[in-house]
């Protein structure tokens, strides 16, 4: 099992370099002067020049990247080539605004579209099915951008309940995270009752209802287990998605997070800070799916039994070997 | 299965401790004696530093303004007034200013301001660079209080230039002791940056030792950074804001919104920021004059002004009557006279029209369409390209483009500043003037004052009428919408005036 996660971990490595070198091949062949930005209209072409020289941007591609990644095996992500911040400290005071919100969606997400999803399948073809298929399919598509201006003039302007922007109280984490969390909970809604219904159909729950087995036993003991494995697939994947979405959300209700701090480095042409902020971004996506593959495995115990099997057998032929001697 | 929602509660309650760790709610901003004197403010980012020499971004001069005290500055008559100084007197051949430092002049550590700090402060590397200082030839402090500009050649605009952010003073020695990207060791201005948790907060404390102190109302100013317009605005209108910049690309729907809700109200200030359609020289048809006082005459500039900006429509010349003695009468925005530019158009070499393709950023592709739709009537065929907005000005600076449209701003304090765009040696001279008759005129008004210096700029606003080097087409309004129980002063040529403000 160790050897599988730092399989996976060492796959960092050639991730974040590909990460990197896409942004840094994308933002180069993007015209803009970080100089003329930063300085401004006003400033001489010599004052813009120089700034230019001293961030390093007149020295070739390749040579720039490579200085680059030097300063990533140190996990230093440079500075930004607008005003010269510190890529790090930047990250490091808007990676937990991001990552508030979208655990929190993830969770939110999972209570509420598992059940729903199970109540959907459970009663198939009814009502109560028909209206939650509707609902989990408008929340699957709705665009995030439109649902988080809505809400925020229904609920703060028209209701006076929540807060418009920033994440100060409680209160103020409502509308951000049911707005990163409407897609995902579309998603999980159908997925779930696909997933419930495929094992509803399976022959263990026949026979299990055929030996006289309780349906809530049925349903939540059996049929439901099973299910969860599919779903919590899902989950990596779906987190992914959430960090992208919070682009749209973080914009609407001023959010300090990394989604702002991306849209601003790609405004400014700051290739340091749009790369820190997305190899970020690619470092949790590859972690939270790592964490939900030994979820999985966790959960499913043909896969647990797999790995002990591989265990217990090479221990045996190693006992056998020694005896043999 | 019991292990697994065992799972899931523990994270749960592990997310909500982490919830626990909330920032505490802002007060209602109320003073000991039970006045308000807090404003939350916003702005659309945070800033990305407030190095007065450098930062030449608009939201860093929003906060420098604030910080940074300067020799002098704009009433709201556009009139130069004394900041810092209290009084200055030129030579005669404006070579040399020599500035009084008030006496109560003093840091936000409660030191004194002297000669000596601007002339620390002038003399960087960045100063020398900056645009506002590069004028200054040497600096001498014969006392504490007195300071002598000595200037590279006669130059009447330094005044100016002066009320510029950019020439704000710093203590002596600080900027080896600080990163001043991220904070001064003391401050100059009617404020100090309390604090600046990046990403979370910015706050600024009144400076107790501003020479106006007694004066000021606002005591701590709360920014909040919102970078969607709609989003500032349902905070301004549910109270969680008192004041918010509305840029002039929403402008227009903010106020009409902001009108009909009483407890908030707008202010429009005259903004020394102007619009124009550059022309590039290097296309033959644009370098011919006619054309282009065929396209001139055929400009709905009314249109273009409501469709760009909160502004009003602009002449061919940068000019308004809040420019002060830069003020140059009678050329205002031309009336659309299609008769009078067809006339133009079959006396230029290209009577059956051209093609060409206009270049803009995706905030002025409505003007693009009325600009294609005007100029249609003559024949030219304009095909319109959008490009990012970042990459707009270096675009125009290398001179790939033919037509395009640009702003300009800071004029009020920098008109003579805004030869860059006449010199034909210059980054920003985007290729549209084919020799340097203009800059030659426009260096003119550098060396005089007074009426002699109105005729200066008379006979280049002339030549810039009868030549055409690009057509404008506004002048921006900058809005402010805010709490009507706030009272904002008419902002000036640097802008708002947080320190002016106070609630009713």
């Amino acid at each position: 099992m160790w050897r599988y996660i730092l399989k996976r971990l060492l796959w960092l490595i050639p991730i974040i370099l590909g990460v990197t070198l896409l942004v840094f091949a994308l933002m180069s062949l993007k015209p803009g002067d970080p100089g003329r930005v930063y300085l401004g209209l006003n400033a001489t072409q010599e004052a813009v020049d120089a700034y230019n020289e001293s961030l390093g941007l007149n020295d070739p591609f390749f040579v720039r990247y490579f200085n680059y990644v030097k300063g990533l095996i140190k996990l230093d992500f440079g500075k930004s080539w607008v005003g010269g911040e510190s890529v790090n400290d930047r990250i490091m005071s808007a990676l937990p605004q991001t990552l508030k919100v979208c655990v929190y969606a993830l969770v939110v997400a999972f209570i509420t579209g598992l059940p729903i999803g199970i109540l959907s399948a459970v009663k198939q073809y009814s009502l109560a099915d028909r209206v939650l298929t509707i609902i989990a399919m408008i929340l699957a598509c709705i665009p995030v951008f439109w649902l988080c201006n809505m809400a925020a003039m229904l609920f703060t302007l028209k209701l006076h309940w929540l807060p418009a922007t920033g994440l100060d109280t409680w209160k103020a984490y409502i509308m951000p995270v049911i707005g990163t969390a409407a897609n995902t909970i579309g998603l999980t809604v159908r997925m779930s009752r696909s997933s419930m219904l495929d094992e509803m159909r399976k022959d263990y729950i026949r026979t299990a209802r055929a030996k006289g087995a309780k349906e809530g036993s049925v349903i939540f003991k059996h049929a439901l287990r099973n299910s969860l494995i599919s779903v919590t697939t899902t989950l990596g994947v779906n987190f992914s998605i959430l960090m992208g979405g919070t682009v749209f959300v973080e914009n609407v209700y001023a959010i300090q997070g990394l989604g702002t701090c991306i849209v601003r480095s790609i405004s400014n042409n700051d290739v340091p800070m749009l790369s820190g902020c997305v190899i970020i971004l690619a470092t949790f996506s590859v972690i939270v799916n790592l964490l939900v593959d030994l979820l999985y495995a966790y959960l499913d115990p043909r896969l647990r039994a797999k790995y002990v099997g591989k265990k217990k057998v090479a221990k045996a032929r190693k006992e056998a070997l020694n005896d043999a001697n | 299965m019991k292990k697994f929602l065992a799972l899931i509660l523990a994270l749960v309650m592990a997310l909500s401790l982490v919830a626990c760790g909330e920032k505490a709610p802002a007060d209602d901003g109320a003073a000991d004696d039970g006045v308000k004197d807090t404003i939350r403010f916003q702005i659309k980012n945070e800033p990305t530093s407030v190095d007065l020499q450098n930062d030449g971004t608009v939201l860093g001069g929003f906060i420098c303004d604030q910080i940074y005290g300067k020799l002098v500055t704009f009433n709201d008559k556009s009139e130069v007034v004394g900041e810092l100084a209290e009084s200055w007197e030129w030579n005669d051949d404006f070579t040399q200013i020599t500035f009084k430092i008030r006496e109560n002049a003093k840091f936000s550590d409660g030191s004194d301001i002297t000669a000596d700090d601007f002339i620390y402060t002038f003399s960087t590397d960045s100063a020398k660079a900056n645009t506002y200082m590069a004028p200054i030839a040497s600096m001498e402090a014969p006392d504490a209080k007195t300071l002598v500009l000595n200037l590279k050649s006669s130059n009447s605009s330094m005044l100016k230039f002066l009320t510029t952010y950019h020439t704000g003073v710093v203590p002596a020695g600080s900027m080896e002791a600080t990163d001043i990207a991220r904070g001064a060791t003391a401050y100059s201005g009617p404020y100090a940056l309390a604090k600046w948790e990046l990403g979370q907060d910015m706050v600024l404390e009144a400076n107790p030792y501003w020479y106006n102190a007694e004066n000021v109302a606002i005591k701590t100013v709360d920014y909040e950074f919102i970078a969607d317009e709609n989003s500032a605005l349902v905070a301004l209108e549910s109270g969680e804001i008192d004041f918010m910049y509305m840029a002039s690309t929403i402008g227009i729907t903010s106020v009409e919104t902001i009108a009909t809700n009483d407890k908030l109200a707008t202010i429009a200030a005259d903004q020394a920021t102007a619009g124009m359609l550059c022309l590039n020289f290097a296309m033959p048809e644009l370098d011919d004059v006619n054309v282009r006082q065929a396209m001139n005459l055929a400009l709905d500039r009314a249109a273009i002004a409501k469709v760009s900006t909160t502004g009003v429509p602009g002449g061919n010349v940068f000019t308004a009557e809040y420019f002060g003695d830069d003020y140059i009468p009678g050329h205002d925005a031309p009336a659309v006279d299609l008769e009078k530019a067809k006339e133009f158009m079959a006396a230029s070499g290209y009577p059956n029209g051209f093609d060409v393709e206009l270049k803009t950023p995706v905030m002025f592709s409505k003007a693009a369409a009325i600009v294609q739709s005007n100029l249609a009537e003559l024949g030219i065929n304009v095909t319109i390209t959008e490009i990012d907005a970042s990459i707009w000005v270096d675009s125009m600076i290398k001179g790939d483009y033919q037509m395009g449209f640009m702003t300009f701003g800071n004029l009020i304090n920098d008109l003579t500043g805004f030869i860059n765009l006449y010199d034909p040696a210059a980054a920003l001279h985007f290729n549209f003037d084919s020799d340097s008759t203009s800059f030659d005129l426009m260096s003119a008004a550098f060396s005089v004052s007074g009426a002699d210096r109105t005729a200066a700029l008379t006979e280049f606003a002339d030549f810039c009428e009868a030549d055409l080097p690009y057509l404008g087409l506004f002048m921006e309004n900058a809005i402010y919408g805010y709490n009507a129980d706030l009272y904002v002063p008419t902002p000036s040529g640097c802008g708002y005036d947080i320190a002016g403000m106070y609630w009713k």
